[in-house]
């Protein structure tokens, strides 16, 4: 029998609330050791970078992204202002992170790359939405997956707290252990996931740098601190699977109730992009809505030489449904889920091989591919939606959950 | 643990992996059709259009064929298989075998912003043309075969159909249960649909769906009490489904063909869409077993009661010899 | 000003007595439901409540054909390993539009069984059933320990959404702290989590023209829920008590709650029809069994083949028995809190058995006295979570504004576990709701009730 929640409630009442008095305000400010001007950097002369100390610094706001079939749709996501000085030698100086930060939303959100023994200091702040003003809507950070994590940094607005429009927050995680994670923004979860808050994460292990041995051929990037060199790699890519509902992110820009019942995905993406726009290697055109910032730059597109392994990070922040995504052409092997080689616990290897991999939202997994070593130049194999209905643009054909890969 | 030991451990999954039947190198060749067809389902009497894989007959059918799932493909591992398609259908088909490595030739489209889109995963048979699929040394397991094709659309139109490459040495017998699913409002207008408003009202196994009142579909694979059974799942809808056998365990052994290290006792697995998957059952009684999706895609064109849901058969060793009792028995 | 509610004070003898009445506590089972080898079940109607004021019709399965009244889930049944279990089945269904009830059943996967020549029911597709105010008896021996499910075998896309499902727990031989019959397999505390889903239109068809009225629509096949459950109840109603007599349908709450150090063992069912990602905040959990069985190489070798996840792969049907811990290992900072922030954070890490961490408290020594790493903002700067204790540190109450927090009197710390396909945790179109929980883990010297 469990009253916890009952019996707290009571101790609380017994307990009273106590009150003491508040700081000034402190508005936006970067929290990074060694960093004097506040720009989450050491480029600065005089700056020092302490060892294994990373920084960042993300606005939380709104913005624009255009979709394959060419619908503009307005988002909610992060935008990284790193190396925007915040705390210039002269008042007045400073770069206006405001400025940069309001409709500079990107999606997916900038991705977050670490290395293993990183302490990583995040500067998050709230921009505000520049379309929806009469939004007050705080943000946070949750790094999904993060083992043994704090409720103070694990950016669940309920069982902590969540930063206020033109505000900073800074978490805070000594990272120490390897693999694909992801990010995301946990306030209002679901209307803040569903408009694009979403990012991918991953963290490059200690083992990295050094040379294993490994089917006959030698790597010294791994995805994990195998010991034997089983999940080295030439070269990775993060595959970040979601899908948006436009009718919602219609009704969030038009100041409309928001169908959270009716939700019901219609464009499928990786990386936040539809097929065919997943291929293009670069960013795509700034929309014209956002003043034209750039806000579309992972591209999906898979690229190897013959007999190379490639690490695909996958993740999946879908908020309505599973997906499957399926190679053709050549099988994976899946060596990691959730961010943990796969190994029983005693060192039992559990790799195996698939051509198909189901991952509902909130699952990552590492998969290797392995090119033919007589895979001809121009070759293209595919990674694809095996629930082929999510193979459009809503409507349109020969489109998106999709992407290729190619063999140069 | 030290790196030789290791090793060691590795090494377990790749002998597991040629455990199958004695592998003859050779080339065998498959003639398959691309066809007009009609299914007809349980609860009426309206035929919905279908466009289906038969085996060949060497020219086009007049008429529409009575729709089932493609043919049976039966191959040897390591051999090299081909298999020519002709394409009675008014548009462009191919053939793929997702679970088999294939060198393949896409077929691009470019949109209006000049955009190269792939329109079909390798070369195709044009209406009313022919066209030759050759995969190399062929992996063993189950597999699925279907359109390569505007997939989203040729599939779920009926384009499927199952492969299966070698025998798993603890199992002397197998039985296969095809999954799909028919959304007939899809199907009345192919040209023109739009595939994520799919939603299905049958279900099939095998190409067929049980109706409440009528007769449960009997799975009959030989299966005798003492010997294992091999299920071979495999899912050309486009939503996920899990099949449960009620009652025993299953040991599932491989996915896509390719065997896990370990294998895995569950009595329900996850059937993702496009996916196949082998399990070894020992049945310890005779009669028939109910397998059935557990997603509960158990209602047909909307009445509950019916959809995917058969009866696996095992009979004791020595009713084999008494014709008579085996029909009873069913 | 703080509110220290636990540790610092504490003597380590003091500390020890805590803990022995701790473990035993823990002794017992946790999880709510019904024990023995013989249950009385009866399918009844009755009224799942929702959050956001809805009422749809349920067809539950009850304890006992007389007083029990239908539950959602129906109940949870624990039995011992090796028990010869006998389920007697009534179906007291009542159905609208004076139509006759239809027939009832309970599959049990996983289990071998027969029904008792005295009580056959009727011949079914996956079962035998009960027909209308009539009986029937299923018997199984529970020769295999873990988590199982039982649900309708009649009809079983109609009665499974309209509530007849629940768990099923084998206690194996080794103990009831034991998840399975081996040492890796050991567990402090356990949580049932039992998750579903509910299309109203179906109940509301039901409700209003019987089940016939089902077959005149898509909704079986073109099935769109939502709501949202975890054990039969829609956030925040997952946190309030069992038994609450406001709801008298959907007796068992979902609160876990644990110490530092502790391992909580969770039972996972997908109990509707649907995939579920259970996202479970804080940490890991290692996945040691699926469908009642142990994730073991070969027979007493231990879950070896275990695997951790920070998201449970629910399917429908189908169980996973995770055990989840948190210590806040390798933080970087002293999840206690620093001398330098003030004497009341004053406490020891005392670490005489050499694995890095207190003795008694399972704090991470390494750990121990290192400073917070970064200045918070300004209370107004923020927005604070009704769990929000006010500070950092574990088992700190900090001030806070009126009205603010309030729900975490103890200083816990809190973690949201919920399905992590988002749109699963609203109530209809009201967020935050359906299929989400929180996990508080206490400091070491709080009472678990």
């Amino acid at each position: 029998m469990n009253n916890g929640l009952r019996n707290a409630l009571i101790a609380l009442s017994l307990g009273g609330v106590l009150v003491t008095s508040q700081s000034a305000l402190a508005g936006i400010l970067v929290q990074c050791p060694g960093d004097v001007d506040g720009d989450a950097q050491w480029a600065t002369p005089g700056e020092i970078q302490p060892l294994n100390t990373k920084c960042m610094h993300l606005g939380a706001g709104d913005g624009f992204i255009t979709m394959a079939d060419g619908l503009s749709q307005y988002i909610f996501s992060f935008s990284d202002l790193t190396g925007l000085v915040t705390k210039p030698a002269n008042p007045g100086d400073g770069d206006d992170v405001m400025m940069e930060g309001m409709l500079g939303a990107s999606f997916p959100a900038p991705p977050i790359v670490l290395e293993e023994g990183d302490e990583f200091y995040l500067t998050l702040t709230n921009v505000g939405m520049s379309v929806r003003p009469d939004l007050f809507d705080p943000h946070t950070v949750h790094y999904h997956g993060f083992p043994q994590a704090a409720p103070i940094f694990d950016g669940v607005p309920d069982a902590s707290i969540s930063i206020n429009m033109g505000s900073s927050l800074t978490y805070y995680y000594k990272v120490n252990e390897p693999g694909t994670f992801m990010y995301h923004c946990h306030v209002e979860a679901t209307e803040h996931m569903q408009m694009g808050m979403l990012g991918n994460l991953y963290v490059r292990p200690a083992q990295d740098g050094t040379t294993y041995n490994y089917g006959g051929r030698s790597y010294t990037r791994f995805a994990y601190n195998d010991g034997d060199g089983s999940t080295g790699y030439d070269v990775d890519y993060p595959i970040q699977i979601g899908s948006f509902d436009s009718a919602f992110h219609i009704a969030s820009e038009t100041v409309q109730p928001l169908p959270f019942a009716m939700m019901k995905d219609n464009y499928p993406m990786l990386n936040g992009r539809g097929y065919p726009d997943t291929v293009n290697p670069d960013p795509l055109p700034a929309p014209t809505q956002n003043g034209g910032k750039v806000s579309q730059k992972e591209s999906s597109l898979i690229t190897a030489a013959p007999g190379q392994r490639v690490l695909l990070r996958i993740s999946n922040l879908n908020v309505t449904q599973f997906n499957t995504l399926g190679t053709m052409g050549v099988p994976m092997t899946v060596v990691g889920i959730d961010a943990k080689l796969l190994r029983g616990p005693g060192g039992k290897n559990l790799f195996y091989q698939t051509n198909s991999v189901t991952l509902g939202g909130g699952q990552a997994l590492d998969a290797i591919i392995d090119i033919p070593a007589n895979a001809a130049s121009g070759t293209k194999y595919f990674l694809y939606s095996t629930n082929l209905n999510h193979l459009s643009n809503d409507t349109e054909q020969f489109g998106g959950m999709m992407t290729e890969i190619r063999v140069n | 643990m030290n790196r030789t030991s290791l090793l060691k451990s590795l090494r377990i999954p790749v002998l597991l992996l040629v455990a199958f039947f004695s592998v003859a190198s050779s080339s065998f060749a498959l003639n398959l059709a691309a066809v007009e067809a009609r299914w007809t389902p349980p609860d009426s009497a309206t035929p919905i259009r279908m466009w289906g894989f038969i085996p060949d007959p060497g020219s086009c059918p007049a008429s529409p064929v009575a729709w089932n799932v493609g043919p049976l493909q039966i191959g040897t591992p390591g051999a090299n298989l081909t298999i020519t398609l002709r394409n009675c259908l008014s548009e462009p088909v191919s053939l793929v075998i997702p679970g088999q490595n294939a060198t393949l030739t896409p077929q691009e489209i470019t949109d209006g912003q000049g955009r190269k889109r792939v329109r079909a995963f390798t070369h195709e048979a044009p209406a009313g043309g022919t066209a030759s699929y050759t995969w190399n040394n062929i992996k063993a397991g189950t597999f699925l075969y279907q359109s390569g094709s505007s997939p989203a659309k040729q599939v779920h139109m009926g384009l499927y159909g199952a492969l299966k490459v070698g025998q798993y040495y603890e199992a002397p017998n197998d039985v296969l249960l095809l999954f799909s699913e028919i959304d007939p409002a899809l199907h009345a207008t192919a040209a023109a649909a739009t595939p994520l408003s799919y939603r299905p009202k049958y279900f099939l196994i095998n190409g067929k769906t049980y109706s409440s009142g009528q007769q449960i579909p009997v799975v009959d694979g030989n299966s005798r009490v003492t010997n294992n059974l091999l299920i071979r799942f495999a899912n050309a809808g486009l939503m996920s489904h899990t099949p449960v056998l009620q009652g025993p365990h299953m040991k599932i052994i491989a996915e896509d063909g390719n065997r896990y290290p370990y294998a895995r006792e569950q009595y329900s697995v996850l059937l993702a869409a496009g996916k196949t998957l082998d399990a070894i059952w020992h049945p310890t009684d005779s009669g028939n077993y109910a397998l059935y999706d557990r997603s509960l895609s158990l209602s047909s064109n909307g009445a509950p009661g019916g959809g995917m849901l058969v009866y696996l058969n095992v009979r004791f060793p020595w009713i084999m010899f008494i014709p008579a009792i085996t029909g009873a028995g069913r | 000003m703080h509110m220290r509610v636990i540790r610092t004070a504490f003597q380590v003898t003091v500390l020890g007595a805590a803990f022995m009445i701790l473990l035993a506590v823990n002794a017992g089972a946790m999880i709510d439901g019904i024990s023995g080898t013989t249950f009385n079940l009866a399918a009844k109607t009755g009224h799942v409540s929702t959050p956001d004021g809805g009422s749809y019709l349920l067809w539950g399965y009850a304890n006992g054909a007389g007083m029990g009244m239908a539950q959602y889930p129906g109940p949870t049944l624990i039995v011992n390993q090796g028990a010869t279990v006998q389920v007697k089945l009534t179906n007291s269904l009542t159905v609208a539009g004076g139509g006759a009830p239809p027939n009832v059943s309970i599959v049990f996967p996983g289990q071998r069984v027969t029904v008792l020549p005295s009580d056959p029911g009727v011949p079914g597709v996956l079962t035998n059933e009960a027909a209308p105010g009539k009986t029937v008896t299923y018997q199984f021996k529970a020769d295999n320990p873990g988590t199982y499910t039982y649900y309708s075998g009649t009809d079983s896309a109609l009665q499974v959404e309209m509530g007849l499902f629940g768990a099923i727990i084998v206690r194996p031989s080794t103990g009831a702290n034991y998840a399975y019959n081996h040492q890796d397999t050991q567990f402090d505390r356990e949580n049932l989590f039992l998750l579903s889903e509910m299309d109203p239109r179906i109940h509301q068809v039901v409700e209003n023209f019987g089940p016939a009225g089902v077959a005149g629509t898509d909704y079986l096949a073109n099935y769109f829920p939502v709501l949202w459950f975890i054990n039969g109840r829609a956030a925040p109603d997952t946190m309030s008590e069992p038994m609450a007599p406001w709801l008298p349908y959907q007796p068992y709450n979902c609160m876990p709650m644990m110490h530092p150090g502790e391992k909580l063992l969770m039972r996972v069912i997908g109990g509707g029809r649907d995939l579920h990602p259970f996202h479970h905040h804080g940490n890991h959990a290692r996945v040691i069994a699926r469908d009642g069985r142990l994730l073991e190489s070969a027979p007493n070798s231990g879950p070896d083949l275990s695997y951790e996840v920070f998201t449970i792969q629910s399917h429908p049907g189908s169980t996973i028995d995770a055990i989840f811990e948190w210590t806040g290992k390798g933080l970087g900072w002293d999840i206690y809190g620093t001398t330098a922030a003030g004497p009341e954070f004053a406490h020891d890490c005392m670490d005489m058995d050499g694995d890095d961490f207190d003795d008694m408290t399972h704090e991470y020594c390494p750990d121990h006295n290192k400073p917070f790493p970064v200045v918070l903002p300004p209370t107004q700067e923020l927005t604070l979570g009704g769990f929000y204790s006010g500070s950092p540190y574990l088992g700190l109450v900090s001030s806070l504004p009126p009205g603010e927090g309030g729900l975490n009197p103890n200083g816990g710390y809190v973690f949201m576990w919920h399905s992590h396909t988002e749109k699963e945790m609203v109530n209809f179109d009201i967020f935050p709701g359906g299929m989400m929980t929180m996990l508080i883990i206490e400091a070491p010297g709080v009472m678990i009730h």
